[in-house]
This record gives C-alpha cells, sequence and structure tokens, in this order.
C-alpha cells in the first residue's frame, strides 16, 4: 500500500519513524544522564508479572488497531495487485484504436498498415522487449461434449510470431506451449475457463462470431498468469482468428512488453507510453490544430481559463499542462512534440475547448474540437500501471475506511492508555511520596515515571503490531467469507499481504500515541502532593499554585530563549567537565525543537490556565472561532468552537456560582451539568437545525467521529455529576431487596464516589457500544429493499444482455421460434441500450461536453418500467395528481417520456451530491447535474441537456430533463467501475437522431408470468440465445445476493469495531483489579462484620455491570439518536428508508457487554472474596 | 463467674512465612462472662490482637477450641462464620474502617441492612445509635469530613448498630489523642454498662486499659497476668 489519507506511505513511515527516534533518542539520552533512575523505574516491571501483562495488554490495543487496519489495505492492495498482475502478465502497454473504449458502437478494429506502423515505432525501442498484435474478442463458447456453454468466453487470437516477451505458457499436464505450435482450428482454454464448461484436452469447441459457428480441437489446458490471463479465456492463433472474424489483416490491439518483467516499472511506462503518444499522432492534424490555437483571443481564452478555474475543475497538474501548451503556441514551432504530447491529453483538450466556448469564439468551437479528435491516431493505455494504481486506490480506500471506524477504538485505547498510566501512578503514589520525602526531586520522580511507561509501552507496540497483523489476518478470513474467496469472473483472488512500510507505520504510530499518553500521566505525577500521598489520603492531586501575571510573563519569555539557556548552560558544564558528551546530545535534542516547542506551549498555557476557572476565555475564542468556522462554511471547526463555547458557558455559571457563595458541590454540579447538557443538545440538534444562521455546512466522515466523541463526553459528564440521582433511583426500585441491598448499595457507591476513573471507563464503554449501534441501524437501512424489490427492478424478473456485436434483432419473435423457451412464461419485454455519450447542460457553468452513457429505451420500457421518481417537475405532472404518491408521480413521468421522445431523466447519481459528503469517490471527470442535489426538495424545474454521441461524433441533439430516477434504480445492478451505473433515460429515438448507424438493442428486461421460476428462465434464455452472448440475470436474485455481501461486509465491520469493546472490558479488568488492592482493608471490614465472601466477589461483579451497563445505555441511546439524525438527513435522497432500531443487535451488544465485563471481573473479584479478614485488616 | 459467653482453651496459633515459623499464640485459655469488659494488654508482638482475631473468629486456629455462647467456632463454615459475625458480634478498629464512599448514617446501617433489617427501620436505628455516640448532625458527611474523633465515634455506632453481644475493639484509641481517647473510652463503657453488653478491648494504653473490669496482660503470645481494673469505678465516679 503506498497511500495513508492521500499522503505517500513511505513519506508517513518516514516521519513517524523519524519522530519516534527523536523521542526515544530523547528518553534514551534522559537515561543515559540518570542511569539510577532508569534502574529503579525498570526494577518495577518484573516485580509484578501478572500487573505487567495486564498494563501491556491495555497499552498494546491502539497500535493493534492501527496495524491491523494497515495490513487490511495492504492485503486488499496486494491481492488487486496480483490479480492484475496474473491478468496483464508482461504486458504493460496497450495500443488500440482511438475510440472511446466505452463506445459500443465504434469500429475498434486497425489495419495492416497501421499495424505495421506500431510495430516500426516499438520494436527499436530499447526498453520494448516484445509486441504482440492480438484480436480480442468476446464470444458464447460450447463444449460440445459436455453440452456446457460459456456465453461470455474472451477469445484472443495472438500472432505466432509476437509472443517473445510475454513469458511461457504452461500446460496443465507439464511443459511449454508455444501459440506457433496451434495448427488451424486448434484452441488452448485457461484453467479457469476449462472449469467453466468441464473442458479437456481432445473437447471439440464451437466458437460463435457474426460470421456464424466454427468448431476447435482443444489443444491443451493452460497454466492460468501470464497470456493465459486469469479470466476465462481461449487462445488461438491471430489467423484463425481473423478468419472467423472476418478481420483479414486486421487486429484490434496491440500489446507491448517492456523491460523489468513482470512487475514493470512505472518510469519506464510513463516514458515509453508518452513517446508512443506522440508518434501516434496525426503531424498535419496537429499542425492545424497548432494554427487553430496560436490565435491570440484563443491563448487568451485560455489563460482567463486557467485563472479562472470554474468550480476548481482545472487540476494543478493540468494547470501546468495548460501553461506549458502556451508556451508551446508562443514558440512557433508548428512541428513541436511536446505540443503534440499535451494536446493528447483528454483534460487539456476538454479545457481548451472550453476555454474557447466560454470566450464566444462560436466560429472557432467546431474546427478545434474537430482537430483535437483527429490528432489522435491510437490510444496508447498504460494498462499495468494503471491496474496497479487502482489496486493502491482501493487498499488507500480500505485503510481509511477501517481507520475511520477504528478511529473510535484507537480512541478508546488512548484513554485507556491514559487509565492503565493513572492507576499505576495512584499505585505508586506512596513510594514517590516517600521519595520526595527523602529529597528526590520532582522532575526525577518524573522521568521515573517516564522510563517505566516507555519501557511498557515499547512492549507493547511490539506485542501489538504482531497482535494486529494476526488480527488482520481474521478480518481478512471473514472478508474473504463475505465476498467469495475468489471472484472468478475477475480472476480475483485474496491473498495475504504486509509490507514493510505498513508495519513500520502502524508501530511508529501505535508507540507515539502511547508515548504521548504516557507524557500526560507523568505531567500529572509531577503534581504529586508528598503528604497526600504518604498518608495513602484519596488520589487527589493538589492545584498548581497560581503565579502572578508578571512570572507567568516571565516564563514565557525563558521558554522562548530556552534554547540560548541550555547552551549557556553547557558551557558552564564544560568548564566544570560533567557528563558533557550527554549534555551535547541533549542539546541536539533540544535544537530539534520538540522539547522547546512543548515548552512554549506549556508556559502559553500556564499563562492562560488560571483564568480558565472562569469560562471566560473559553467562551471567547469558541464565540470567536465559530464565527470564522461558519464563514469557512467548516462544519468541524463551528462545531468544535461552538462546543468550546458552550463549555466556557458552564464554567461561568459555576464560577458564578462560587463567587454567590453557593456550595462547591452545588455549583460544581449546577455549572458542569448545564454544560454536558448545552453540549449534548447541541450536537443531538438535526444536521441542519442551524443553517438558518451559518449556511450550509462542509463536514466529511471526520464529523460522525467528532460528534460521537462530544455527545458521549457530554452525557458522560452529566451523568457523573449527577450519579446521586441513579444511585436514588437503584436504591429505590431493586435496593428494596433485602438480600441485594446490602451489596448493591456499596457497588453503585464505590464507583460514582470515583467520578474520573469511572467517568473513563463509562465512556469507554458508551463509544464503542455507540459505534456499534449507529452501524447496525444504519446497516439495517438497506434490508427495506427486500420489501420493495420493484424499485430496484423495476418489476422486471430478468435483465438480459447480449453483446453488441451479436443483437437480437427481434425478441419476440425468437422466443416464439425458440424450442427450449415456452412463449407464455414471458409476459413482457423491454429493450433498451447504454451507448457512450456526452452531455452540456444548458446554462451550467461547466461547459465542456462530459461523459455520460445514453440509455435510448422502448416504448415498453417507458410504459412498464417501476422506477420511481427523487426528483421531478410537477409542471409535467397531469393535474390533480397527489405528489406524495410516489407511484403515481412516476408513472405520470414514464408516461410523458413516452409520449414525447424530446424528454428525459436522469439518474440519481448524477445530480450533485449532498452538501458535506466527503465521501470517497473516484474524483469528477463524469458529466453532472448543476444546481440540483440529491437531497434537495423532490420538485425541480425541468432543465435542457446537450446530448452527442461520445468524441463529439455525430449531430448534438437538446433533451429536456422532467425528472430524477430513484437511487434505487438499478442500484444492484453491475457497472464497469462498481457504482451504480448513472445515465440519462430517454427514448430510443435518440439514437436515430445521434448516430450514423443503427443501434441495436443490448439490453433486454423481461417480466414473467405468474409462477414461472425466473432463476431456471434466465439459464434457458442463456443457452437459447447462445448465439448472441447473452448474459441473463434473475433480478431478485441479484438484489438478494447484493443485500447478503452487503450484511457480510457490515459484520466485518462490526466484528472490527467490536476489538473496541476488548478495549473497554479491559479497562473494566484494570479498573477492578485496582480497586481489590486499594480497598483490601475495608474489604477485611467488611468481612468482618459479618459480609459473606460471596458477597464481596457479587459487589465486585456488579460494580463492573453497573459500569457496563451504564455505558451501554449511553452508547444506544446516542447511537440511536445520531442514527435518527442521519436517517432524517437522507431521507430526501433515499425516501422510503425508514429509522428502525434493530432490537435484536441491541439485545446482542448488551449481552455481549455484560457477558464480557463478568467474565473479566470474575478473577479479581474471586481474590477480593478470598481476601481472609484478619490479613487484610493487618494491613492497617 | 456467670456462664462465660467467651470460653477459650489452649488456643494455638502458628504463623508461617517461607522458613520463619511465629508461634503467635501458645495455648492461650480465656474466659470473659457476659457484660463483662476486658481489657488484653502487652507488647508489641505479644499476641493481643491475634487473640482478639481468633476469638472474634476472623482468623482460624491451630490448636484448641473457642466457644462463643457455648458454641464452638472450630466447627463453622466460613459463611456460617460470617453469619455468626453478622448476629452477634461488633467490632472497631484502631484506623476506623468506616467504607470511604458512604456517609455516616449509611456506614451505621451496613450491619442492619446485612442482617435483613428494612431500609425505613435500619435508617431510624442508624439515627438513634448515631445520637447515642452524639454525631446526629453528622449523620450525612462522608468519613473524609470527619475527624479522627467523630470517625471513631461513627464506628462505635455501626458496632453497636444490630446490639451485638459482643464489641470486639482492637486499639479503638490508637490514632486519637487522649482528649478524644477519654470520649471514646466513656462511650464503651456507657454502652458496656447500659446494654450490659461484653466488650474485648486491645489496647496498649494502661489509661484505656484500667478503665476495663479485667486487665489480661500478654507476653510472647501466651497470657502472662491478670488482675482486676477499676472501669466500674470512674464510671461511677463520673
Amino acid at each position: 500500500m503506498r497511500e495513508f489519507f492521500g499522503l505517500d506511505m513511505t513519506v508517513v513511515a518516514t516521519v513517524l519513524a523519524t519522530l519516534l527516534i527523536i523521542a526515544l533518542g530523547f528518553v534514551f539520552v534522559l537515561g543515559l544522564r540518570n542511569r539510577i533512575l532508569v534502574k529503579l523505574a525498570l526494577r518495577n516491571i518484573p516485580r509484578r508479572p501478572a500487573q505487567t501483562v495486564l498494563i501491556v495488554v491495555g497499552l498494546m490495543l491502539s497500535t493493534t488497531i492501527i496495524a491491523a487496519s494497515l495490513s487490511i489495505g495492504d492485503t486488499v492492495a496486494g491481492s488487486i495487485r496480483g490479480t492484475v498482475l496474473d491478468a496483464l502478465g508482461n504486458t504493460d502497454i496497450r495500443i488500440r484504436a482511438a475510440v472511446d473504449p466505452g463506445d459500443i458502437l465504434g469500429d475498434d478494429y486497425i489495419d495492416a498498415e497501421t499495424q505495421q506502423a506500431v510495430l516500426d515505432a516499438t520494436q527499436p525501442n530499447p526498453n520494448v522487449d516484445g509486441v504482440l498484435p492480438q484480436i480480442r474478442e468476446t464470444l458464447p463458447v460450447l463444449n460440445n461434449r459436455t453440452q456446457l456453454t460459456e456465453a461470455r468466453m474472451n477469445v484472443v487470437g495472438l500472432d505466432p510470431d509476437g509472443t517473445d516477451g510475454f513469458g511461457n505458457i504452461t500446460a496443465t499436464t507439464g511443459g511449454t506451449i508455444t501459440v506457433s505450435s496451434l495448427q488451424t482450428n486448434e484452441a488452448l482454454i485457461n484453467e479457469t475457463a476449462a472449469e467453466e464448461i468441464d473442458a479437456q484436452a481432445g473437447d471439440t469447441l464451437t466458437l460463435v462470431t457474426p460470421t456464424g459457428r466454427h468448431d476447435f480441437m482443444l489443444k491443451a489446458v493452460m497454466v492460468d498468469g501470464g497470456l493465459a490471463a486469469n479470466d476465462d479465456r481461449l487462445i488461438i492463433s491471430l489467423p484463425d482468428m481473423q478468419r472467423i472474424m472476418d478481420r483479414a489483416g486486421q487486429v484490434n490491439r496491440i500489446d507491448v512488453s517492456l523491460l523489468g518483467g513482470r512487475e514493470g516499472s512505472a518510469k519506464l511506462s510513463e516514458e515509453v507510453a508518452e513517446d508512443l503518444r506522440v508518434q501516434f499522432t496525426d503531424a498535419e492534424a496537429a499542425a492545424e490544430l497548432f494554427d487553430e490555437l496560436s490565435d491570440s483571443d484563443v491563448i487568451t481564452a485560455i489563460e482567463a481559463r486557467i485563472l479562472d478555474n470554474p468550480g476548481g475543475s482545472i487540476t494543478s497538474g493540468t494547470k501546468d499542462d495548460l501553461n506549458e501548451l502556451i508556451l508551446e503556441l508562443e514558440s512557433g514551432n508548428r512541428s513541436s512534440e511536446r505540443f503534440r504530447a499535451l494536446v493528447v491529453k483528454g483534460q487539456v483538450a476538454g479545457h481548451v475547448i472550453a476555454a474557447v466556448e466560454s470566450a464566444g469564439l462560436t466560429s472557432q468551437v467546431l474546427p478545434i474540437t474537430l482537430l483535437f479528435f483527429q490528432i489522435e491516431l491510437l490510444g496508447v493505455d498504460e494498462l499495468k500501471q494503471d491496474g496497479l494504481e487502482f489496486a493502491e486506490l482501493i487498499g488507500s480506500i480500505f485503510v481509511t475506511f477501517f481507520s475511520i471506524f477504528g478511529s473510535f477504538s484507537i480512541i478508546v485505547g488512548l484513554l485507556l492508555i491514559f487509565l492503565v498510566f493513572v492507576m499505576l501512578a495512584a499505585e505508586r503514589a506512596g513510594e514517590m511520596g516517600i521519595a520526595r520525602a527523602v529529597g528526590t526531586k520532582r522532575r526525577h520522580l518524573v522521568q521515573m515515571f517516564t522510563f517505566e511507561g516507555v519501557a511498557y509501552s515499547i512492549g507493547a507496540a511490539i506485542v501489538g503490531t504482531i497482535v494486529g497483523l494476526l488480527a488482520s489476518g481474521g478480518l481478512v478470513a471473514l472478508l474473504v467469507n463475505a465476498i467469495g474467496a475468489t471472484d472468478e469472473d475477475a480472476g480475483f483472488e485474496f491473498s495475504f499481504t504486509i509490507t514493510a512500510t505498513s508495519v513500520i507505520a502502524g508501530f511508529s504510530l501505535g508507540l507515539l500515541l502511547t508515548l504521548a499518553t504516557v507524557a500526560v500521566s507523568a505531567f500529572r505525577v509531577s503534581k504529586l502532593n508528598i503528604v497526600v500521598a504518604i498518608r495513602g489520603l484519596p488520589a487527589e492531586f493538589v492545584p498548581s499554585e497560581v503565579l502572578p501575571v508578571r512570572r507567568r510573563l516571565q516564563n514565557i519569555g525563558i521558554a522562548l530563549i530556552s534554547p540560548i539557556w541550555q547552551i549557556y548552560l553547557l558551557v558552564a558544564r564544560s568548564k566544570s567537565n560533567r557528563t558533557v558528551r550527554a549534555d551535547i546530545g541533549f542539546l541536539v535534542l533540544y535544537l530539534l525543537l520538540i522539547p522547546w516547542y512543548f515548552r512554549i506551549s506549556i508556559s502559553l498555557w500556564r499563562f492562560f490556565s488560571p483564568w480558565f476557572g472562569t469560562g471566560i476565555p473559553q467562551i471567547a475564542v469558541g464565540l470567536a472561532g465559530a464565527i470564522v468556522g461558519a464563514n469557512l462554511t467548516s462544519g468541524f471547526l463551528f462545531t468544535m468552537l461552538t462546543s468550546l463555547f458552550l463549555v466556557g458557558v458552564g464554567q461561568l455559571v459555576r464560577w458564578l456560582g462560587y463567587r454567590s457563595g453557593l456550595r462547591r458541590e452545588v455549583a460544581d454540579r449546577i455549572g458542569y451539568s448545564l454544560m454536558g447538557v448545552l453540549v449534548l443538545v447541541f450536537w443531538a440538534l438535526p444536521f441542519d437545525a442551524l443553517d438558518w444562521l451559518t449556511g450550509t455546512l462542509s463536514g466529511g466522515i471526520e464529523m460522525f467521529i467528532v460528534s460521537g466523541v462530544w455527545m458521549v463526553a457530554s452525557a458522560v459528564w452529566i451523568v457523573m455529576y449527577n450519579a446521586d440521582l441513579i444511585t436514588n433511583a437503584v436504591q429505590a426500585t431493586i435496593g428494596q431487596n433485602r438480600r441485594l441491598r446490602p451489596i448493591l448499595k456499596p457497588a453503585i457507591a464505590y464507583p460514582t464516589a470515583s467520578r474520573f476513573r469511572t467517568g473513563l471507563t463509562v465512556a469507554m464503554f458508551a463509544l464503542v457500544i455507540f459505534t456499534l449501534m449507529v452501524f447496525s441501524i444504519l446497516n439495517n437501512l438497506g434490508s427495506d429493499i427486500v420489501d420493495t424489490p420493484d424499485r430496484a427492478t423495476g418489476g422486471f424478473d430478468i435483465r438480459a444482455e447480449t453483446s453488441v456485436d451479436l443483437p437480437v434483432t427481434d425478441i419476440d419473435a425468437a422466443i416464439e421460434v425458440a424450442p427450449t423457451l415456452n412463449p407464455a412464461d414471458f409476459a413482457l419485454v423491454a429493450a433498451s441500450t447504454n451507448l457512450a455519450g456526452e452531455a452540456r447542460q444548458a446554462g451550467a457553468e461547466e461547459i465542456r461536453f462530459l461523459d455520460v452513457p445514453i440509455r435510448g429505451v422502448d416504448d415498453a420500457y417507458l410504459q412498464n418500467i417501476q422506477y420511481e421518481m427523487s426528483h421531478f417537475d410537477p409542471e409535467f405532472l397531469p393535474s390533480g395528481i397527489d405528489t406524495t404518491d410516489k407511484l403515481a408521480v412516476a408513472r405520470a413521468i414514464w408516461d410523458r417520456l413516452a409520449a414525447d421522445s424530446t424528454l428525459a431523466v436522469v439518474s440519481n447519481g448524477l445530480l450533485e451530491a449532498p452538501a458535506g459528503d466527503g465521501g470517497f469517490g473516484f474524483g469528477p471527470g463524469g458529466f453532472e447535474v448543476e444546481g440540483i442535489a440529491q437531497d434537495d426538495d423532490e420538485e425541480i424545474t425541468a432543465f435542457e441537456v446537450s446530448i452527442r454521441q461520445t468524441r463529439g461524433q455525430g449531430e448534438t441533439v437538446q433533451r429536456t430533463v422532467i425528472g430524477a430516477v430513484d437511487p434505487f434504480a438499478a442500484a444492484f445492478e453491475p457497472s464497469e467501475d462498481g457504482n451504480a451505473t448513472a445515465v440519462i433515460t430517454t427514448s430510443s429515438v435518440i439514437f436515430d437522431e445521434i448516430s450514423n448507424e443503427p443501434v441495436p438493442f443490448t439490453t433486454h428486461r423481461i417480466r414473467l408470468a405468474d409462477g414461472v421460476d425466473p432463476g431456471r428462465t434466465a439459464a434457458l434464455m442463456e443457452t437459447a440465445f447462445l448465439d448472441n452472448s447473452m448474459l441473463a440475470t434473475d433480478t431478485f436474485e441479484e438484489i438478494e445476493d447484493g443485500i447478503a455481501q452487503n450484511d457480510a461486509f457490515g459484520r466485518l465491520f462490526q466484528a472490527f469495531m467490536g476489538l473496541g469493546l476488548v478495549v473497554g472490558v479491559a479497562s473494566l479488568g484494570v479498573l477492578s483489579f485496582r480497586a481489590v488492592v486499594e480497598r483490601r482493608v475495608s474489604i477485611g471490614m467488611m468481612r468482618a462484620i459479618g459480609y459473606k465472601s460471596r458477597m464481596i466477589q457479587v459487589q465486585f461483579l456488579l460494580e463492573s455491570v453497573f459500569v457496563t451497563v451504564l455505558g451501554t445505555a449511553i452508547g444506544l441511546a446516542l447511537g440511536a439518536l445520531i442514527s435518527w439524525n442521519i436517517v432524517n438527513s437522507i431521507e430526501d435522497s433515499f425516501d422510503g428508508v425508514s429509522f428502525s432500531i434493530p432490537w435484536l443487535t441491541v439485545v446482542v451488544i448488551v449481552v455481549i457487554a455484560v457477558v464480557a465485563a463478568l467474565i473479566t471481573t470474575f478473577i479479581p473479584a474471586r481474590q477480593a472474596s478470598r481476601i481472609f479478614p484478619s490479613e487484610a485488616l493487618r494491613y492497617e | 463467674m456467670a456462664d462465660p459467653i467467651i470460653q477459650a482453651s489452649g488456643v494455638v496459633k502458628t504463623y508461617r512465612s517461607r522458613d520463619v515459623v511465629v508461634e503467635a499464640l501458645r495455648g492461650v485459655d480465656l474466659q470473659v462472662a457476659a457484660g463483662e469488659m476486658v481489657a488484653i494488654m502487652g507488647p508489641s508482638g505479644s499476641g493481643k490482637t491475634t487473640l482478639l482475631n481468633c476469638l472474634s473468629g476472623l482468623d482460624g486456629i491451630d490448636a484448641g477450641d473457642i466457644k462463643i455462647n457455648s458454641r464452638s467456632l472450630s466447627g463453622m463454615s466460613d459463611n456460617a462464620l460470617s453469619d455468626y459475625r453478622a448476629r452477634f458480634m461488633g467490632f472497631v478498629f484502631q484506623s476506623f474502617n468506616l467504607l470511604p464512599v458512604l456517609s455516616a448514617r449509611e456506614n451505621v446501617e451496613l450491619p442492619l441492612v446485612l442482617a435483613g433489617v428494612g431500609s425505613a427501620a435500619a435508617k431510624t436505628t442508624a439515627m438513634e445509635k448515631l445520637e447515642e455516640v452524639g454525631l446526629a448532625d453528622r449523620a450525612n458527611h462522608t468519613p473524609a469530613e470527619l475527624s479522627g474523633g467523630q470517625a471513631q465515634r461513627v464506628a462505635i455506632a455501626r458496632a453497636l448498630a444490630n446490639e451485638p453481644a459482643i464489641v470486639w475493639a482492637d486499639e479503638p484509641t490508637g490514632n486519637l489523642d487522649s482528649e478524644n481517647s477519654g470520649e471514646i473510652m466513656n462511650v464503651l463503657l456507657r454502652m458496656n454498662r447500659e446494654q450490659g453488653q461484653t466488650f474485648v478491648i486491645v489496647t496498649h494504653s494502661l489509661e484505656v486499659g484500667e478503665l476495663a473490669d479485667r486487665i489480661v496482660n500478654m507476653r510472647d503470645g501466651a497470657i502472662e497476668s491478670e488482675r482486676a481494673g477499676t472501669g466500674a469505678n470512674s464510671v461511677t465516679a463520673q
């Protein structure tokens, strides 16, 4: 994996490792200076092995989660990478005809003359080690022996003289086979395809092409990979292929292999591809285009567009290209190769044409557009590099996704680390107090604590990384389970992969986060009060004395010049000849700025902190920041700083309470409760509740994490400051039970008395449960589609797709005559075709034509389709229609389209993404409707679009868009890029207008008669229409499979987030073990006055259950609340989505949490119950 | 002597830790009559606290027999012992040992709740007991908010809450100054006289010991001598 949140992974790993080395180096030098402290600190570790283990486990969990997400990313990227490399073998670059790959009508064959030109251009290149002309087509194949068929076999005819440099073909029986050894009508098949049609050497296979049926003898089965690829593949010789396709002398692609073998080389690939692109340009057209563009008006227009950069559509790379283009134009060199290399880039062409159009140079638009398309003679695709980049992209998306959902667990893990160190500090308090009493300096204690913490942290990071890798192995197993170990069509196979950079990054990040927490804990230790510590009074840290303003200002000044002070000290010490070397090291690290930075930050913090109690700084900063945030439309800034403001308000009220003479507890309760309530209410508001004030704010997935943390923190805050209300409530209810009462009282009193520890643990549980709850509610939403499948299927049972070269011309007639099909089974057949096209919205800011498939449909489609509308123009509805009746509205719109072929509808996916949806998009590129967002109100105003075939071919026509189709429509239909296909749908009349040749229907949708089995009929149709290469799908089954896959993914993420539950449970363990030690004497006393040992055990268990139930309840309630908000905000774009609580999941979550808590507390509880009273009391 | 409520005969208690064997009690015989106040005194390490722990059933013994109300402790299970303590015994410790998370009243309620007294009744009784030790006005304070003397008086109220037959007190004044010590002893003596409860007090303060009916002197795990105290006189004198 090469990227982490958009940053280069190597850089990330290097930076993290460097920071880590600096941090550890700093500690190391400190250690060298105080070896005795290190010794004292490390002595604690082996003293209590059980506790050490517990600490290491607690500390490792964050690292585990980070390492697990990174290695899942590695595995996904590595698996796709492996698949790409298997599929391509040694092929790096593919040269093809200059038609859009999505253009089903374009003739993509290359004539003999051009082929020769390609050979001449490539073969002398020293970086090229193989050039292979070939024809590749998807054809139906029948195995005559087994009568099994494959409607979509990839049949490749390879030039027998061109396979050098592309590796060997190995037969499954052993031995190498060459393409040149194939006789006429002999074929090779790969293992994947052989399995599909149960083929073996000697079988006769029938290939169906537009010229008829052709029999081939299967010579051998090939091992997958390399030339044999990993999809369903059949290889024959090029002359045979040219014959059966009636393409004498022609090929449709020429693969190029470069030096660098299977892995390839990105640099080489780019270099050779650019060189080839320039060579395969039409020099004459380029010169003409040069002349057209050299016009000063055009140059001015391009410059204006670069400056204007409408909608940020010009990326920085394209901007550089455009600037370079202007320089080339100004140089006046008509035959410049650089110019040609620039203008073949699609982005450059698009922006230049747009610039010319927007400058109003109407007469020049058409010639320039045409010339742009004439320049490119052949397409040059960097197949391997594009594939590998795609692998990295998907890997990064997985890491991002897992990291974001894992971040709750990471936060919880960090809280646990903090808790562990707080406990450790509490335990060490006695010895540290005595150490201080006998003269140890404050900073020595801090150092000692730090050394111990660092030792645990290193151990934990190592263990955590290893466990993370193992955990990811388990999760990958789940992932494999989710999407099937291998997707045979794509030849995809999961292979567990880990890269060194990920291991380094995961280890470093985990350890750095742990060290940061150690630092915070050590800082707390520095506030230790000697008397409090020695007497073992409640672990209370005495507030540091407040220095006068002048001293605080002085300290800032000292901090600023502290490096100079260090140099002075160094000089002074070197004179007295003490430990100079260590000091130099110390100074070097100091100069690396980190301690300096901290020192300045701390002095600034100290300067302002005395005023924090009044809340006024928070109010001022929060208010100002929130206003700035709203102006920047940053949801993150606005909400964070508004929360700070509300915190300040609570503080202020508390402070005013003190001033007015209220009792401290009362003022605390009022102020803090108010703070919690204000923050909670603020975050619980519907997402758009404040839009009237702030306008629409932007924010991505990070808002989910931020809101979760704030809501949980404020809820826990409220609960902990009003815990006595819960105590009273419990006492008044189950507390009346005589047997439970003596146990219940202390079981609740103990956790509510130590607010900090309990609050922290409750917050951990709440956060974990919160994510699980949100996830299961949102996961539940998708299932609604099962109840209304027509929204996704359009009311058709089967979708049958055929190849454009082998179309079904009259399907009704064909069904009548097909011997295996019963015409009575077919109630209705509707037809459509998706044609590669381009569109431009009238009056939009984007004036380029951008790619979008045009779906032309027949009348049967328009009259019967049951897709609903997410948006519609009420002007086009019959008067008096009930606009809340979704079905009626949709029907009316489709009827309008049937009646008027100049009307169209767009897919919901073509509308603007909802505001604030950062999303995981693949970036812009295609056509998008401006001015209407997916979550806007359903009533819109119709608008015009201009539509033409791709690459500016043919006529341009106008269509009026009167609605947008529900996003559920076709949501489960597969498409090339994996996203639901977003199209412009209109009557197929459009094809007659924009295409120069007839467009056959490639997709048929079939509604079956009642009671007919769609699965069986689909299979029968594939056989009956084998000659058309038909692929028939049972649409309902497709939806169910899709949902099952989504559910499996859902479970995978739940399992991943469940790691957080482990953290929460571990924290309970830490708390309980600590409680047993701290409360030994109290337990002894309770036993003395008659508590039975079992009662003590139950009391400890009850305490855990109490904390767990509290955390779980908060998590469930807040999770449901925010999910309700989420559902409300997406309801507009996904109507029919309704909020429902998955009670079964809730019960499962609660049971798991409570049982896990009981199991973890069992051991410490038993320890507590086994305390012998006389022994315990001796500790007095 | 009336029927003894505590009868110990030949009690032996040995502590072993690794190679060291400490004979804490070497055959102690002791009888305490109902309503008697006995002070156990002796230097540090003489076995005072061990004897108290063994007599009260907090600790087991290696040989001999202990009978409380004529019932031998040696045959009783841990649970039975706990029940026994809850019903017949009260404890006062040197460092008070109140539950820090409960208020004074709630601490006093604990033994009552443990005995199954209803919550309203427990509350009333606890208030009465606090009244008796003069702390009714501090009922809702937590132990951290009480002075040492106050905390010990709460502990006494707790020990007496379920009106036990025997109250065991291990250095009840050990953590207190002389003024507070005097107050505490007065409370204990008053309870002893007014309610006829038996008191066994471990102390090394002669002043405290003298207030008891009988002083038992221990040395090296055995009873060295016994003599009468002056408790009754001092109370009547006041």
